[in-house]
């Protein structure tokens, strides 16, 4: 979903970002404020909702004992469930709630494959499934998921394995002009000239990083904005834990 | 017609001259050190396909990768994209497919495409996309779809160096020519290895892909596919060591193009 700017709006967002303002008052390296709610579905083994600004998510993990069942299930909708190399944490967006047009399939297929390269490192005893369902959209659909689907595994995996395994989160850094931000809501997306998109785990180290949308960047400037990355993970990193643990 | 040293045309029952020590340009084997495999090249070919406005074949070690452009053709029609800045430029509209006899060790390849593709052909969208001017073609969706012969590893990077010459070949303006190359290691080693499509990574190694555009000395794009958790530093020493292998590409696909250009040459090597 992309929202329709005139050339004026657009030149409007990104000379205040280059003045280090941004349109709804915030800093450049700020997160609006986000809501997390968890346990919200009971047929769930841990579920959480997180809405940053107009972006909302709900995430429903489930714990699979009976993997044969699961994986005849997942194969006739096309899931990449059945394959080993995925590892047993499979990630299935569902953004019906937007409409069904090919911009949002899009955008859910992207978030898909972004997601499902994050928890590929991790590994758990039986196979879990983190379904993820975007309720409302407005920039910024990958931290705010994984914010989500980080305490709802939290909540469901068993404590071993989270001491062994660090829980990764993403941040997604974008460039407007020379200024670097995050949380980008959906007008500064369409401004965004490129971004980088780090998958960052507990211990600030990486284990997925892309550079996506239509645009080029210069070696040092990628290198920071994967540094500006990796600081704003470890610091939702912080915030999630503290959160999760004030829940328990 | 000039002779191609390159491949193998033996009869089915002859000697496989790649297996002679004088073959100087065949594949190294997978066992042979970092001189080898800094040796490897790629072959480019381009008009393969006679039905698309433009068409590029690149093989590279045992990775065969071929691309055909469609278009400029009529837009879709998108509620959202009906009016406003989006019509002023061209939409890119990337396929990518492996053949269903791509690979060696995971049998047949699905016709479904699946995640793996859909997520390689948002990468070749995002990458190729800031090399061209689509600002040129209003109004109009330009497709380019790409097929994955023969996968020995490298094939996405490969992929970007084919779909470039294809692009290059449909007369497509362009700020640069964009190159990649990946880098892979196995879990638990240290040093990066440069992929060359032997078919000797096979999995469960990470990798990092970087897309790269030489005179504008820009990053097209990169992507890091991790089978363990990376040092940030790690990270940005392996897109360093990409980069030459990128500029070297870029050289040997400029000096094709330029090579093609006063005959029209459509099997030229570089040497």
């Amino acid at each position: 979903t992309r929202q329709l700017l005139s050339e004026p709006e657009r030149q409007y967002i990104f000379d205040s970002v280059q003045d280090a303002v941004r349109i709804d008052g915030r800093q450049c390296l700020a997160y609006r404020q986000a809501a997390l709610r968890l346990d919200l579905l009971c047929y769930a083994t841990a579920s959480a909702q997180v809405s940053l600004g107009e972006t909302d998510v709900l995430v429903s993990v489930r714990e699979e004992d009976n993997p044969g069942a699961t994986a005849q299930q997942q194969g006739s909708t096309g899931s990449s469930a059945s394959s080993s190399s995925s590892g047993p944490v499979s990630v299935w967006v569902d953004c019906s709630c937007l409409g069904s047009g090919p911009e949002q399939q899009q955008l859910a297929d992207e978030a898909q494959a972004h997601l499902s390269s994050l928890y590929r490192c991790l590994r758990t005893p039986t196979p879990v499934f983190v379904d993820i369902l975007l309720l409302g959209y407005d920039g910024d659909l990958l931290d705010a998921a994984s914010i989500a689907a980080s305490a709802a595994l939290m909540r469901a995996l068993p404590a071993s394995l989270l001491s062994a395994q660090a829980l990764p989160l993403f941040a997604t850094v974008h460039r407007i002009g020379s200024q670097q931000i995050v949380d980008a809501n959906q007008l500064e997306e369409s401004c965004s000239m490129a971004r980088v998109t780090v998958g960052v785990d507990s211990n600030g180290r990486l284990v997925a990083c892309q550079t996506c949308g239509e645009g080029s960047l210069q070696f040092e400037s990628m290198t920071e904005m994967i540094e500006t990355g990796v600081r704003k993970a470890m610091m939702l990193h912080d915030s999630v834990a503290k959160l999760v643990a004030r829940v328990l | 017609m000039p002779l191609d040293r390159y491949r193998n045309t033996a009869l089915v029952d002859g000697i496989d001259v790649r297996a002679l020590p004088l073959a100087g340009d065949s594949p190294a084997p997978a066992s042979q050190g970092k001189q080898q495999q800094q040796q490897q090249q790629h072959w480019f070919q381009r008009r393969l396909v006679q039905d698309t406005v433009g068409s590029g074949y690149v093989e590279f070690g045992d990775t065969k990768v071929l691309c055909s452009v469609h278009g400029p053709m009529e837009p879709k029609r998108s509620v959202l994209t009906d009016a406003g800045a989006e019509q002023s430029r061209a939409q890119l509209q990337v396929y990518y497919k492996l053949a269903p006899f791509a690979s060696h060790q995971a049998g047949r390849v699905s016709y479904l495409p699946d995640e793996t593709e859909r997520r390689a052909a948002s990468f070749l969208q995002d990458t190729l996309a800031p090399s061209l001017r689509l600002d040129r073609l209003p109004k109009s969706r330009i497709e380019l779809h790409c097929l994955v012969l023969e996968d020995a590893g490298c094939c996405l990077a490969t992929a970007v160096n084919c779909a470039c010459l294809a692009l290059v070949d449909a007369g497509l303006e362009m700020y640069d020519l964009v190159t990649a190359a990946t880098v892979c290691r196995p879990v638990g080693a240290t040093d990066w290895q440069l992929e060359v499509g032997d078919g000797s990574n096979s999995g469960g190694s990470s990798s990092v892909t970087l897309a790269y555009m030489r005179s504008l000395r820009q990053v097209a794009g990169m992507l890091v596919e991790a089978a363990e958790p990376l040092q940030p530093r790690e990270v940005s020493a392996a897109c360093r060591i990409c980069e030459d292998p990128c500029k070297m590409t870029h050289s040997s696909l400029r000096q094709f193009l330029l090579d093609c250009l006063p005959a029209d040459d459509r099997t030229a090597k570089i040497a």
